[in-house]
């Protein structure tokens, strides 16, 4: 196929990026978010240790 | 109550209005239709009775007290792509078999306000990478359809074959679908029911898993045009919590679906007759198209002349979307954990357990072709031949406002065929793919049987945010059509093998 020229399309949105206003929406669901951890340490997320 | 799951939406709707029944009875008699007939399909992951029977009591109470919605006391089945709140959610893999979202998908939380009541979550490909739900980790659905004088099992269609063969085996009055490349239309093609995949930002995709984001859109799937404008109308509109969710008001669907087709424009695309396609499905094209005429529209011949690349393009696009979407299944934060010697084995050993081999297959295809040495000769040239096919239809739609084509090449094959090999699958979306691509709307409605007595589908596309005219020309090839066989396993059908 000869594509010299036209521009890659990326997306199937017909419209620019939408910007919304950078202010917290939601937040304080830890135990919500942690609540499908495999394993979990307190308020974190437990993984095999990775420093030495 | 055996009738009850016989009914339309838009019947159900008048008869919960007209106090007939109420929700919990309407709900009751599908919980026991599926608990009867579920065993045979395995057309749902997880089944939610009690759930149900709490959303019927409430939608009943709704009611009494007057704040009936658009969707009060309808039972529908999710497709198990949408996150509920507190319902297990899988996407049909075995890595999110314990995931329990804490939240729930735009969709189904719009559902839910218009009173709809969820039976349960249906099963599908694993994360819908499938064109015949035999990927799923919770084993294959079985189409309620059956070939004449056969008891040979057959696919439903995929991804979103459970929802499929739910809504036609009158397990729910409707399902909620997702189609990327087909995966609402060729399941409802297969099953005899219809199905809509919106314009791409129709339909918010905040919570639904994601397989391939610029391509993924939710749609209704339901036993005729009416039923799917009416949930169309329910599931659509502006989210802020997608960024491509589109700002657009949504129109009514359902007055559209009686528009009939007096002077529209209906363009036949040449480059859908592709090789090797049935004499069947070519009859039914033409049968399709005569319809459409005799109802007073104008068939006009166009060209896509890049429909051909569809396939590939998608191939490239579709699996380098997922590859990237599927790389937060780690074991760290959500789904199953596979223990390693160290975090990188953990990683390792949580995805190959996993992941199914179409999952790892698609991810690697993805990997490969956004890798620094390959990216310019497959991904962007992708991207730029996406651009042409986009194109093709924007000159064609500036000649007619709608294209009639079949749904897919072939009626539903059986449950193991076409396994072999991996592009004899791909090739069910040969129809489908394109307007996926593109981002246009599109919907399947059944319009006959083959001479196996199996349902085939006519597809209808339509413009940007023109759902109106696709439910116009799908309502005016369902009124020619008088479509009205029935599966083999369907609720009140008796039929039990």
């Amino acid at each position: 196929v000869d594509v010299a020229g036209v521009a890659p399309l990326s997306g199937g949105a017909q419209m620019a990026m939408r910007l919304r206003d950078d202010v917290v929406t939601d937040g304080d669901i830890a135990e919500k978010i942690l609540a499908n951890a495999p394993d979990r340490e307190g308020r974190f997320f437990a993984v095999p240790k990775v420093v030495e | 109550m055996s009738a009850l799951p016989e009914l339309t939406i838009a019947a159900a709707l008048d008869g919960l209005a007209e106090k007939r029944f109420s929700a919990v009875e309407l709900t009751t008699a599908h919980s026991e239709a599926i608990a009867a007939l579920d065993p045979q399909l395995n057309a749902f992951i997880t089944q939610t009775p009690e759930l149900a029977l709490e959303m019927a009591k409430s939608a009943d109470a709704a009611r009494a007290a007057g704040n009936a919605g658009a969707l009060n006391g309808i039972p529908l089945a999710i497709k198990d792509l949408f996150c509920t709140s507190g319902v297990r959610t899988t996407a049909a893999s075995k890595i999110l078999e314990p995931f329990i979202p804490p939240y729930e998908s735009t969709v189904t939380a719009q559902l839910q306000a218009a009173g709809a009541v969820f039976l349960g979550k249906t099963n599908l490909d694993e994360f819908a990478m499938g064109s015949s739900n035999m990927t799923s980790a919770y084993g294959a659905v079985t189409n309620p359809w059956t070939r004449a004088g056969s008891n040979a099992k057959l696919v439903p269609g995929g991804s979103s074959g459970g929802s499929a063969a739910a809504v036609a085996a009158r397990l729910a009055l409707g399902a909620t679908g997702t189609d990327t490349g087909g995966s609402i239309r060729q399941p409802a093609a297969f099953t005899g029911i219809t199905g809509i995949k919106p314009t791409y930002g129709r339909c918010s995709r905040y919570g639904i898993v994601a397989f391939a984001s610029s391509l993924d859109q939710a749609g209704p799937m339901a036993r005729n045009v009416e039923d799917c404008a009416i949930l169309l109308g329910a599931m659509s509109g502006f989210d802020p919590k997608d960024s491509t969710s589109a700002e657009r008001a949504v129109p009514d669907f359902r007055a559209a679906a009686k528009r009939g087709v007096k002077g529209l424009r209906i363009g036949v695309p040449a480059e859908y007759r592709v090789e090797g396609m049935s004499a069947e499905i070519e009859a039914l094209w033409t049968r399709g198209i005569t319809w459409l005429k005799e109802q007073g529209a104008e068939i006009i011949d166009i060209s896509l002349p890049h429909t051909k690349y569809g396939l590939p393009v998608y191939y490239i696009v579709a699996p380098a979307e997922a590859s990237a979407n599927l790389a937060r299944y780690d074991g760290v934060r959500f789904g199953t954990r596979v223990d390693g010697e160290d975090l990188i084995d953990m990683y390792e050993r949580t995805r190959a357990a996993g992941f199914g081999p179409e999952v790892k297959r698609r991810i690697m295809i993805g990997t490969y072709v956004l890798s620094a040495g390959y990216y310019d000769a497959y991904y962007l040239k992708a991207q730029k031949v996406r651009a042409l096919i986009l194109r093709d239809f924007e000159q064609a739609f500036a000649k007619v406002d709608a294209l009639l084509t079949p749904t897919a090449p072939s009626a539903a094959f059986g449950l193991g065929e076409k396994m072999d090999d991996p592009v004899t699958m791909y090739l069910n979306d040969v129809f489908t793919v394109p307007a996926s691509l593109a981002g246009v709307p599109a919907m399947s409605v059944p319009a006959g049987l083959d001479a196996q007595g199996l349902p085939l589908g006519l597809q209808v596309i339509g413009k940007h945010f023109d759902e109106e005219t696709i439910l116009a020309v799908g309502g005016a090839l369902e009124r020619a059509a008088g479509f009205t066989a029935l599966p083999a396993i369907r609720a009140g059908g008796g039929a039990t093998k």
